[in-house]
């Protein structure tokens, strides 16, 4: 039986990891070192599996639907396989958490080889962003950008190099491989430079000046940003022992690759309208009152 | 598909439009198996009762002759007053009026800022008019450069639709 | 301007489908005013039927039936098929339907075309509301039901429904055959 993906059941995912991250979080302070600690605080890996599974899907449908060798083409199809390595960190992560061999120092060291595929799927995306943008430089979009455009940047620039301060909190700092451990200090500017592409996003939607389109891209953005506050906040020593804004953070980070999901799914949606609306035009090409593209709702 | 008689066989048979085989393997299956004696009852019960009572609803909302004919006059005057298509595509709309009729169908999709922005970059690279204005036989390739635009970024399918709605408003029609 | 006078009062439809398919291929293979008079008196008969067994009151049906004629005989020429026709000349039907609970912003007199299944909202023509076919119809679903009246009201094939409603004939044919298991359910094998 075939289900049809709505951003109704994504929101709903979305809100269930919310919860999910603020209560593995809470049972985190309330009982530090203790099994069930450790369950909840690594128990995001099959939500992230299903979110990058259902985006991984709709990347490749909005790919297909881009001539090939086209740069949009190219940007969606970079961010499918940004999407699969996603996929393939978490399952190997959880994996290895439930062998427990990140308790096992023998084993920490495969453990932290993780590093390769998290990188790549931030590489992939950046490439993928980079791509997106190139394609609206086309037509003159992103090229132009205000004063008050560098604001969040320097705030993500700050954020980055404390991140890159905090790097003895970072997990496989210790790890016994050498490649892994410059990966995981890299890490923050790996997260850094989607998120700065995700402004010049911000910015596109602006110029785009209201449409469905644009709404899709602004979800895009705030899951990028989403994710590097999230993230930040896990690192931060002086934040992360402050129960609220860990509670916060914590379920952010559990919750943002809903909001990616959401963000792919309002496009590719846009999509489907498009195509329907064509094929009216198609079939009645003197009723030019048809109905506007519905509204994708969520 | 029940007892290896798909919905489709079972309608045909029930029709008479099934193929000599086709219904001598159902009659033989029906013969011997009293669920689908059954169901074949229901069918072809149904079917009558509904072709019976379609008929009879159909005859009921006819018009009676002399108000099918007053019908017919009413039509008739109204396709007589009303504009004949060439000319009505010879004096209707001009460039700037499709244009306008086009962007108001993509601009709640792809924002108004796409919409001028891809117009723009369309229209300057298809008109000959010295003042850059589009004339009704730059109006093809506009549509295919506006569509193209929107394609790159927006998909094949933000293509097709600008492409189609942009031929349904051309002079020839669509 | 065309020359639309009638010849005559407007006799009876042909009742033969083979008589309709011929009139319409001539049409659209030759078109003139006197082959358009022959196919309108095919065709507007079904046409006014099709939106009073949806509940049209007479006038608003008379109204919409106007509508798809102007369009037939504006469009009617670019059609590629007389096989087409039908599915072609409903679907416009359907379109102006919709349409018109669209823009006028009210259930007019109609059947719930996509309301609560069984429910009529408003007060409906009497010869709709109180036939048999009407009873049994007010136990399906809209689509069902939409499907229901093409094929035994409208007397379009299954394909052709499928043309008019845009899905896979097999679909057609699917819901049609639980349809009928359906009325056989609720009513027995015999309606009674």
């Amino acid at each position: 039986m075939r289900v049809r993906c709505t951003p109704a059941m994504l929101w709903t995912a979305f809100g269930f990891s919310l919860v999910c991250g603020a209560v593995s979080k809470a049972i985190g302070f309330a009982h530090p070192g203790e099994p069930v600690t450790r369950f909840a605080s690594n128990a995001y890996g099959p939500l992230y599996i299903v979110a990058n599974a259902i985006s991984l899907h709709f990347c490749r449908r909005i790919c297909s639907d881009h001539r090939d060798r086209s740069t949009m083409h190219l940007a969606w199809f970079l961010m499918a396989l940004s999407c699969a390595a996603s996929i393939i960190r978490h399952a190997f992560e959880w994996t290895t958490y439930l062998l427990n061999w990140n308790d096992d120092p023998l084993r920490a060291s495969v453990v932290s080889l993780r590093q390769i595929p998290t990188v790549l799927a931030m590489a992939l995306m950046t490439a993928g962003l980079v791509a997106m943008w190139s394609s609206f430089a086309a037509i003159g979009f992103g090229m132009r950008f205000r004063w008050r455009d560098a604001l969040l940047p320097a705030v993500i620039v700050g954020l980055t190099i404390a991140d890159l301060s905090y790097r003895q909190n970072m997990w496989d700092v210790r790890s016994g491989y050498a490649t892994m451990r410059y990966l995981q200090v890299l890490s923050p500017l790996s997260l850094a430079l989607p998120a700065l592409l995700g402004l010049v996003l911000q910015r596109i939607a602006e110029e785009m000046r209201g449409g469905q389109f644009a709404d899709a891209l602004r979800y895009l953005v705030w899951s990028l940003l989403l994710r590097l506050a999230s993230l930040f906040t896990t690192f931060s020593p002086s934040l992360k022992g402050v129960f609220v804004v860990a509670i916060v953070g914590t379920a952010a980070f559990w919750a943002t690759p809903w909001l990616f999901a959401l963000a792919v799914l309002r496009r590719w949606r846009l999509t489907e309208s498009l195509s329907e609306m064509a094929k009216l035009y198609a079939l009645h090409p003197d009723e030019q009152d048809l109905p506007q593209a519905p509204r994708v709702r969520g | 598909m029940a007892h290896d008689i798909s919905e489709r066989e079972w309608l045909e048979y029930v029709a008479g439009a099934a193929s000599a085989e086709q219904a001598t393997r159902i009659q033989r299956h029906v013969d011997g198996c009293p669920e689908c004696a059954r169901l074949l009852d229901d069918l072809v019960n149904w079917h009558d009762l509904l072709s019976t009572e379609g008929s009879r609803l159909r005859q009921a909302l006819r018009l009676p002759e002399h108000e099918m004919d007053a019908f017919i006059d009413r039509t008739v005057d109204r396709i007589r007053s009303a504009p004949h298509p060439e000319l009505a595509a010879s004096s209707g709309r001009s460039p700037a009026e499709r244009m306008f009729l086009l962007r108001s169908l993509i601009e709640p999709i792809f924002g108004s800022g796409t919409a001028g922005a891809a117009m723009d970059l369309a229209l300057r690279r298809c008109t000959t008019h010295p003042e850059g204005r589009l004339v009704r036989d730059d109006w093809p390739l506009f549509v295919r450069n506006l569509s193209d635009t929107l394609a790159s970024i927006c998909g094949l399918a933000a293509g097709r639709l600008v492409n189609r709605a942009g031929h349904s408003l051309s002079p020839e029609g669509a | 301007m065309p020359n639309l006078g009638r010849t005559g009062s407007f006799a009876a439809p042909l009742t033969s489908p083979e008589d309709e398919r011929d009139v319409v291929a001539r049409y659209l293979s030759h078109p003139s005013d006197e082959s358009f008079r022959d196919v309108f008196q095919q065709v507007a008969p079904r046409v006014l039927g099709y939106f009073r067994a949806r509940g049209c009151v007479k006038e608003l049906a008379e109204d919409l039936a106007q509508e798809v004629m102007l369009a037939v005989y504006r469009q009617a020429r670019s059609l590629r098929g007389k096989d087409l026709f039908w599915p072609w000349l409903f679907r416009i039907a359907r379109n102006a339907f919709l349409r018109q609970i669209r823009d006028r912003g009210r259930r007019v007199a109609t059947v719930a075309f996509d309301g609560a299944a069984g429910a009529v909202r408003e007060a409906a023509p009497d010869l709709v509301l109180r036939s048999q076919f009407a009873e049994w119809m007010a136990w399906l679903t809209p689509e069902e039901r939409e499907i229901m009246t093409l094929r035994y009201v409208d007397e379009l094939q299954h394909h052709e429904i499928a043309e008019v409603l845009d899905m896979p004939v097999g679909t057609v044919q699917w819901k049609i055959f639980h349809i009928k298991r359906k009325l056989a359910a609720k009513f027995g094998p015999r309606a009674v």
